[in-house]
């Protein structure tokens, strides 16, 4: 089957909230077919440009912090990406922005991205999320399968 | 009329982590500088408590996401260490195989996408790929082929968990190393050219009086094993940490700075490897260091840049003579002799020393964890460092000043944890003029 999507968690699982885009994609293991590939990243960008090379379409997922009510769900695609701190930021967002910045620079983002944003509060070091957080992952899932959808 | 002056980072960009800064200086005159971590280590040592030996590898794996190998072997050998287990042949050499792939892939990322951007004056990795795509495409590739390594050998990029204590899960077979062979050698030319590119900079003229430590072993540049040395006469056995270094909280912080008992601050990564290690390089990196004016010794820190050039050479090299000599061990991991003890390791993160030490109890359950990673090592000469940085350019504007500053403490290359990635630039000027 020919891949069309990569679908990237980003996150850190032992810093609680931060996990939201590591779970994202574990929820989605054998909620999707072959042509779409999985990738937890921790946000590394070296591996993350080499992962946006897997598949034409990419769909990145990250915790964010926006000042928003935990839990929400928000979507950008890179171009409404901020140049700055504008809309807040992700746990990752500085390498993750600087990330999605070089791979348009060094072509390896022809078709862009959709980067879904899982509004977090707690980064404590630890395991296990908040439960806002977890719905909000809950949410993310059908978002990401909603965007999968042909 | 006093005229107090403060630069303030609470986040620096392009360490990897989290770090503060804070420089305050009264009428001319330095009064303080410091430069602060958040230490996750702290965490997974009591997290560690209660936990079988066996977790230990993949506990500590998590702290560095860029050093997930070196917390896995110093926590390896410091549990065989233990149980008296010798961990020998193809399968030790396999150990070494995946630190080159790790040196391989935290000096490059270090030098192209934190670091070289100081040098040629971009605020970041995505502004000078703007104007040096080729620079940037050069780095990617050679990362790539410590990746692979990394891949084969740990069973999996970040966080490898094909490390066991005793060995491996499952040993990598001839054929699956000799795939690497091919992008490791254009590596090697690349790397070569790197060096020469990165030596083309322009250094601020700083030498320190460091006190060097690193690994010595009598046949080879220290990866896993070896005694514990400096330039100023220590030379002792990795058991005897806790007897030569002590670990002092700091005011203003829950991190922990190491010194030598009755010494002070020292200095570890790859300064300290390349001054104490120099004949154990290959000739084909001596020859490309003397090419671009390295002596046997290096006192300026930014030109570690330089260094880490070299032993990203000689981690190729010796990746390729690893592969070349393979041969698949009989068994991938050696038995273990589970029983009560005190366990030391060792080992040599791309970014210097990491000493770990265990207690266990009689099925191998950790009693207690210590943890000291190299950037608590380094912490105290990062702030001395600041300080002879600051005296000679104390004229220069804050956001000159603040640069070069952070281009100090990026020298580096402090790992200061692997956590969440704000990142949040405060400069305040306080002036009662």
């Amino acid at each position: 089957m020919v891949t069309e999507a990569v679908v990237i968690g980003v996150g850190n699982r032992w810093r609680r909230d931060d996990a939201a885009g590591l779970e994202v994609v574990d929820a989605l293991r054998g909620r999707v077919d072959d042509s779409v590939v999985l990738v937890e990243s921790d946000g590394e960008p070296t591996r993350l440009l080499d992962a946006f090379e897997l598949a034409p379409r990419v769909i990145m997922i990250d915790a964010v912090v926006t000042g928003g009510e935990p839990g929400t769900v928000h979507r950008f695609t890179d171009e409404q990406l901020p140049d700055g701190m504008g809309i807040g930021q992700s746990s990752h967002l500085v390498q993750l922005y600087e990330t999605i910045a070089l791979g348009k620079l060094l072509d390896r983002l022809p078709n862009g991205l959709v980067l879904i944003g899982i509004e977090a509060i707690d980064f404590d070091n630890g395991e296990g999320m908040t439960d806002a957080v977890a719905t909000g992952v809950a949410d993310a899932v059908e978002d990401v399968l909603a965007e999968l959808a042909p | 009329m006093t005229d107090v002056r403060k630069i303030d980072v609470d986040y620096i960009a392009r360490v990897e982590g989290e770090g503060e800064m804070h420089v305050k200086v009264v009428d001319g005159v330095i009064e303080d500088v410091w430069f602060g971590i958040f230490e996750p280590p702290r965490f997974y040592e009591a997290f560690m408590v209660g936990r079988p030996y066996a977790e230990a590898p993949d506990i500590t794996a998590r702290i560095c996401g860029i050093c997930p190998v070196a917390y896995q072997m110093s926590s390896v050998h410091a549990m065989e260490y233990a149980f008296g287990a010798s961990v020998t042949g193809q399968l030790r050499a396999l150990r070494r195989l995946l630190y080159c792939g790790e040196w391989i892939e935290s000096h490059i990322l270090h030098m192209f996408l934190l670091h070289a951007p100081d040098f040629l004056g971009y605020e970041s990795a995505v502004h000078m790929a703007a104007d040096h795509k080729d620079i940037v495409e050069l780095g990617l590739r050679m990362k790539k082929a410590g990746n692979a390594i990394v891949t084969v050998v740990g069973g999996r990029e970040i966080h490898p968990i094909n490390v066991k204590v005793g060995g491996f899960y499952r040993a990598p077979t001839k054929k699956e190393l000799e795939a690497l062979v091919p992008e490791l050698e254009w590596s090697r030319d690349a790397c070569i050219e790197t060096i020469k590119l990165v030596s083309g900079f322009t250094f601020p003229n700083v030498e320190q009086d460091f006190e060097f430590v690193s690994m010595s072993h009598p046949l080879e540049y220290p990866f896993n094993e070896g005694r514990i040395v400096s330039n100023k006469g220590l030379d002792i056995a990795v058991s005897e940490w806790n007897d030569y270094f002590i670990e002092d909280h700091v005011e203003r912080s829950n991190a922990l700075h190491s010194t030598i008992r009755e010494r002070g601050a020292y200095h570890v990564g790859p300064l300290a490897r390349y001054a104490l290690n120099y004949e154990k390089l290959t000739p084909a990196c001596r020859d490309i260091a003397s090419e671009v004016g390295l002596g046997p010794i290096e006192l300026n820190p930014f030109k570690s840049i330089i260094v880490r050039g070299v032993e990203t050479l000689y981690a190729i090299e010796e990746a390729l003579r690893l592969i070349d000599q393979y041969e698949e061990p009989a068994k991938p991991s050696v038995e273990l002799n589970v029983h009560a003890g005190v366990g030391h390791g060792a080992s040599e993160a791309p970014r210097g020393l990491l000493y770990h030490r265990y207690e266990l109890d009689s099925n191998g359950r950790i009693l207690k964890a210590q943890i000291v990673p190299p950037t608590a090592q380094n912490q105290l000469t990062i702030e001395d460092d600041l300080r002879v940085v600051l005296e000679r350019s104390l004229d220069m504007p804050d956001d000159e000043l603040t640069w070069l500053l952070e281009q100090s403490i990026r020298n580096y290359d402090p790992c200061i944890s692997c956590a969440t990635h704000f990142l949040k630039l405060k400069i305040e000027r306080i002036s009662t003029k």
